[in-house]
């Protein structure tokens, strides 16, 4: 009988986290203060982070242990299953041997606990009684919630109201695990009582709800704040996924060619990814792929093509030229990976050519999500789905080739909760391109002869 | 209805906040200006640079969309010296 689930016992769990500070070819340069253009000090952290995480954003520590009452909450759920996909390879009828770490096995859905269960530990043993945070449609603010209930310490969300009042499920989640959670903007803060006043009836946003989050605890000595992706602790948390598909894929003697993740912040694509990117910067030869939401299917046209030499091209270069040739292209425009919702070692192991980013459109990510569904059993989340459809490109280019590639990725929550935007994909409301193939001929031959914008240097 | 509406009713999933929202709520995110990743998300549903030079000033463009956005870090720390402020004027009576 072939093996579905690849399996470690709970012995087996990594008990360190993989830092890859340790080992960018391009060491981070330390964040400098806006204020005063110096780099940041831990003092500068302190108000909103508790020290022992303000340590290990800065750490360029290899490896860091994992204490022990994280490993026992993480075990809940945890090891994940590595899963082979036959049913996705028999569909799409590929070579490919395709591998999935399933991440929406734990109790709020996704991987966002790995980072949660952590941050709220490491608060706890601070001396904080209460982590406040932000969340859009839910699934940080709700695997915070749950954080905070293993270790008994207060949640308070502040949801970006347009979400709240679309997701009540995450919401009720939240309070389930006994979080307070408030639609922003609130009379909570001033932050929020300043927005209201000028616009009641605003939807919200989550520039709003992070500057609510925030006040709060600043505002109080024994308040701190959480963050679900982005940052460097962050990061390093989320390896455990990456660490275990190591050992997994040992067990059935494979080696990814090609590892797969979705980027929003960076978290679960980092997680899965930069055990393997370490060994990438040691020599090894892999592709490493992070797929990102953006509307432009155009990513291997013309001008578009991703450029690996000294520039980093960003899809933003089409909508610049959209714009009209009056608008000059700024520099540093990442409106994609390189930007102020990327991890920032994730956005420098681009700019190194370790990362490979890509682009999907949000339809061929449903269609995606959909097949995944009828083939896999599991219903990914909205997400996940970009990270499939990249799969799907690379299976689909495995058969074209005839190679038996072996394609890793990280099915990083389901849709249970999210099935609003399945609706929205089933009834049409997600649109096809209404610009005719010429016009985007015609706006891709416009831009052709523009010099390109230079991202970053290495 | 004025003609800078005319797409508002059209639904995108959003990806910053996971979830659908509609065109009003990208085109007036930033203080009732738009989004820095509307074109990036839009561009191919309509012509969104079109009904950007309608409806605003170059100027306003270059603006919103933000061409050397800050990160994440360096928002932080802006918004911990905005929440000090904030605090800080609750504490001091008037």
């Amino acid at each position: 009988m072939e093996v579905k689930k690849v399996m470690l016992t709970e012995d087996e769990m990594p008990r360190q986290w993989y830092n890859i500070a340790a080992d960018m070819p391009t060491p981070m340069q330390p964040p400098l203060h806006p204020a005063t253009g110096e780099p940041i000090g831990p003092e500068d952290l302190a108000p909103i982070f508790p020290m022992n995480l303000i340590e290990q954003e800065v750490s360029t520590e290899r490896w860091i242990d994992i204490p022990e009452p994280v490993l026992e909450v993480l075990r809940i759920w945890r090891p994940a299953p590595l899963v082979r996909a036959y049913g996705l390879e028999k569909a799409l009828d590929t070579p490919a041997r395709i591998y999935y770490k399933n991440e929406s096995y734990s109790p709020p859905g996704s991987h966002k606990p790995n980072t949660a269960v952590a941050q709220a530990y490491y608060n706890k043993v601070f001396g904080t009684k209460r982590i406040t945070t932000e969340t859009g449609a839910g699934q940080w603010g709700s695997a915070l919630s749950f954080a905070g209930a293993m270790f008994g310490i207060e949640i308070v969300v502040f949801m970006v109201k347009i979400s709240y009042q679309q997701k009540p499920y995450r919401r009720l989640m939240m309070n389930t695990w006994g979080a307070t959670c408030y639609a922003s903007p609130s009379t909570q803060t001033e932050a929020g009582r300043k927005i209201l006043e000028k616009d009641p009836d605003t939807p919200g946003s989550l520039g709003i709800a992070i500057s609510e989050a925030v006040e709060a605890a600043v505002a109080d000595e024994n308040t701190k704040y959480a963050l679900g992706s982005v940052l460097n602790h962050v990061m390093t948390h989320q390896t455990i996924i990456g660490l275990e598909a190591q050992k997994q894929l040992e067990k059935v003697g494979d080696y990814p060619d090609i590892v797969i993740g979705c980027a929003g912040g960076g978290s679960n694509f980092a997680g899965l990814s930069f055990p393997f990117a370490r060994d990438k910067i040691f020599g090894k030869d892999l592709k490493i792929i992070a797929v990102e939401p953006m509307s432009c299917p155009t990513m291997t046209r013309g001008p578009f093509a991703y450029d690996f030499g000294d520039t980093v091209q960003m899809t933003p270069l089409l909508p610049m030229h959209t714009l009209g040739h009056d608008f000059v292209p700024a520099p540093i425009h990442a409106g994609g990976l390189r930007y102020h919702g990327m991890s920032p070692q994730v956005s420098q192991l681009i700019l190194d050519g370790i990362i490979e980013p890509r682009a999907v459109h949000q339809l061929e990510t449903f269609e995606a999500g959909v097949l995944f569904a009828r083939t896999e059993g599991i219903i990914p989340a909205p997400e996940t789905n970009h990270a499939i459809a990249a799969v799907i490109q690379e299976a689909k280019k495995a058969k074209e080739e005839g190679k038996e590639k072996v394609i890793l990725f990280n099915m990083s929550g389901h849709g249970l909760v999210d099935l609003a935007a399945y609706d929205a994909y089933f009834s049409g409301k997600l649109h096809d391109y209404e610009l005719p193939e010429e016009e985007i001929e015609r706006a891709l031959k416009a831009i052709e002869s523009l010099p390109k914008p230079k991202v970053a240097q290495k | 209805m004025a003609r800078i509406e005319e797409h508002d009713q059209e639904v995108l999933r959003c990806p910053k906040l996971g979830g659908e929202v509609p065109f009003r709520y990208c085109r007036t995110l930033q203080g009732g200006m738009p989004c820095e990743r509307i074109v990036v998300c839009w561009e191919l549903v309509f012509d969104i640079g079109a009904f950007l030079q309608e409806n605003y000033s170059p100027a306003e463009i270059q603006r919103f969309l933000n061409p050397t956005p800050k990160d994440k870090m360096s928002t932080l720390l802006d918004i911990i010296e905005q929440a000090k402020r904030n605090v800080e004027k609750k504490r001091t009576p008037e």
